[in-house]
């Protein structure tokens, strides 16, 4: 955290600091040059008392026009079970504990990993006003989600948890000294159904449907480009410096067993609200290949679908035709 | 008298006859709406794919480019300029060198490979390399155009290339 902080400073007091808008996290308005293929991996890794979670992803993404790009991610976690927890309703986690209400207390539950299905995402820049090393852009996304997981929480999160779709506005503003992006958007999961047999039980089927709440986003991504200072060659060191800023608010889950409504009391299937700060560094090897590292951590409430840090790892590359 | 006059006024946008030796020699461009060596990497690559090009040498710092030709290939601006376009950004100048046919009378329009080129302003000498800068919406800036508004007015005369304003 220490490191993050004087790195940023040490940028801010460079003179011919410059904007970078290549955000680790969130995608900025620029889309990818036509007819171009990148390949992106990338891990998001936390650790849940003791037991280490992460999803996994790889995203191929491909320029089809100057201004409509696409990608598509399949994705491996280890987030969840196969099936709900049997105490579903009660169900929780706090803090640095996971606590099962009808159980005795366990540590960081640990989950096999699952293929989680694929994560689609386009989006189109719609409007750019282009200068002398300046830009305002805009554009809209739309995602789709064809995942199936027993996701446990209300916060819907399309990119490895939930089926579903959703769409927003992404506004970039690159200005010599300051990169400035706006990512808002929707999200729409569907509802998570399963039928669970369990003959120590009565009744001994359980069909039990989650309905989990709409969710809105609103992220800010500010880039500094860090070295070199002056650019001589494409082989000249590129590092960059990002701070991105994380909101979501999210509604209630509906839980539905045996097609009876049932009362939740679990606060991680409650509505909410919460705000994280992603500082993140990254290196960009021979004006392509990009290395990026970035630590989050919450600033106002928490997420109930992941705990923090929660580090982000990424190595994108594109690939033109020749 | 009528007929001399249609003669001359034809003469006026009959492109020139071309020699060999005319040929584009380079364009400088710069290139709008980027400042990172990847987005200037993109551009270059995106130029390099194209089947006339020689070699291209970008300047990071300055976001412009200089393009070189393969010998006898045809070049076409337009598509170099759709190249930058193609990796995401906007052309802010691009400027050619060509050599002309010295032989060839100084006209308003002339004719290479196939495509028309026309003066927008005074025709220059075509004793010497020349310069020119394409005019258009895809070769400069929104705020530049508007000052070449009035002459894009005119129409260029018809061939069966492509058809450059220049000046």
């Amino acid at each position: 955290m220490g490191k993050h902080l004087l790195l940023f400073l040490l940028c801010s007091n460079a003179a011919l600091l410059r904007a970078q808008e290549l955000f680790p996290r969130n995608e900025p308005a620029s889309t990818m040059p036509k007819g171009t293929l990148g390949v992106r991996l990338l891990d998001e890794t936390f650790k849940e008392i003791h037991t280490v979670r992460s999803m996994t992803g790889l995203r191929l993404m491909y320029g089809i026009t100057p201004k409509w790009t696409f990608f598509v991610q399949p994705s491996v976690s280890n987030h969840h079970d196969t099936l709900l927890p049997k105490d579903i309703i009660t169900h929780t986690h706090v803090g640095n504990q996971t606590f099962y209400y009808t159980q005795s207390k366990q540590y960081g539950k640990k989950y096999p990993y699952l293929f989680n299905g694929f994560y689609f995402f386009s989006k189109y820049r719609f409007l750019s006003f282009d200068g002398e090393q300046k830009h305002l852009r805009f554009a809209v996304y739309g995602e789709y989600s064809a995942i199936h997981t027993a996701h446990d929480e209300a916060e819907p999160d399309l990119m490895d948890d939930n089926g579903g779709y959703g769409g927003g506005l992404i506004a970039t503003l690159l200005r010599k000294k300051l990169a400035v992006s706006l990512y808002t958007g929707f999200q729409v999961a569907n509802k998570y159904t399963e039928l669970r047999i369990d003959p120590t039980t009565s009744p001994v089927y359980f069909h039990t449907e989650l309905d989990y709440g709409r969710a809105l986003h609103y992220h800010l991504s500010i880039g500094y480009l860090c070295f070199p200072k002056k650019y001589e060659n494409y082989t000249d060191r590129n590092i960059n410096l990002y701070l991105e800023i994380e909101g979501r608010s999210y509604e209630s889950a509906r839980l539905i067993q045996n097609g009876e409504t049932i009362d939740i009391q679990s606060p991680a299937l409650k509505g909410g609200t919460y705000v994280e700060f992603h500082p993140g560094l990254q290196e960009i090897l021979d004006s392509n290949t990009r290395i990026e590292l970035s630590a989050g951590f919450s600033v106002y409430h928490r997420s109930y679908t992941h705990f923090y840090p929660l580090y982000s790892i990424g190595i994108q590359r594109y690939f033109f035709r020749k | 008298m009528r007929y001399i006059r249609k003669f001359f006024l034809l003469l006026f946008f009959i492109p020139a006859p071309v020699n060999a030796q005319t040929a584009f020699n380079w364009v400088k461009l710069g290139v709008n709406g980027l400042t990172c060596s990847q987005c200037t990497r993109s551009v270059e690559m995106k130029i390099r794919q194209l089947d006339f090009v020689d070699s291209v040498s970008m300047n990071l710092e300055h976001t412009e480019g200089e393009v070189f030709f393969k010998k006898g290939k045809k070049v076409d601006i337009e598509r170099i300029a759709d190249a930058v376009t193609d990796a995401g950004f906007s052309v802010r100048y691009l400027k050619a060198g060509f050599t002309p046919d010295p032989l060839a009378p100084p006209n308003n329009c002339f004719s290479y490979a196939g495509d028309t080129y026309c003066f927008l302003g005074p025709t220059p000498l075509f004793d010497h390399e020349l310069q020119l800068q394409f005019i258009g919406p895809k070769y400069l800036p929104r705020n530049e155009l508007k000052t070449w508004k009035k002459l894009l007015k005119n129409k260029p005369p018809k061939g069966k290339g492509k058809t450059y304003w220049v000046s």
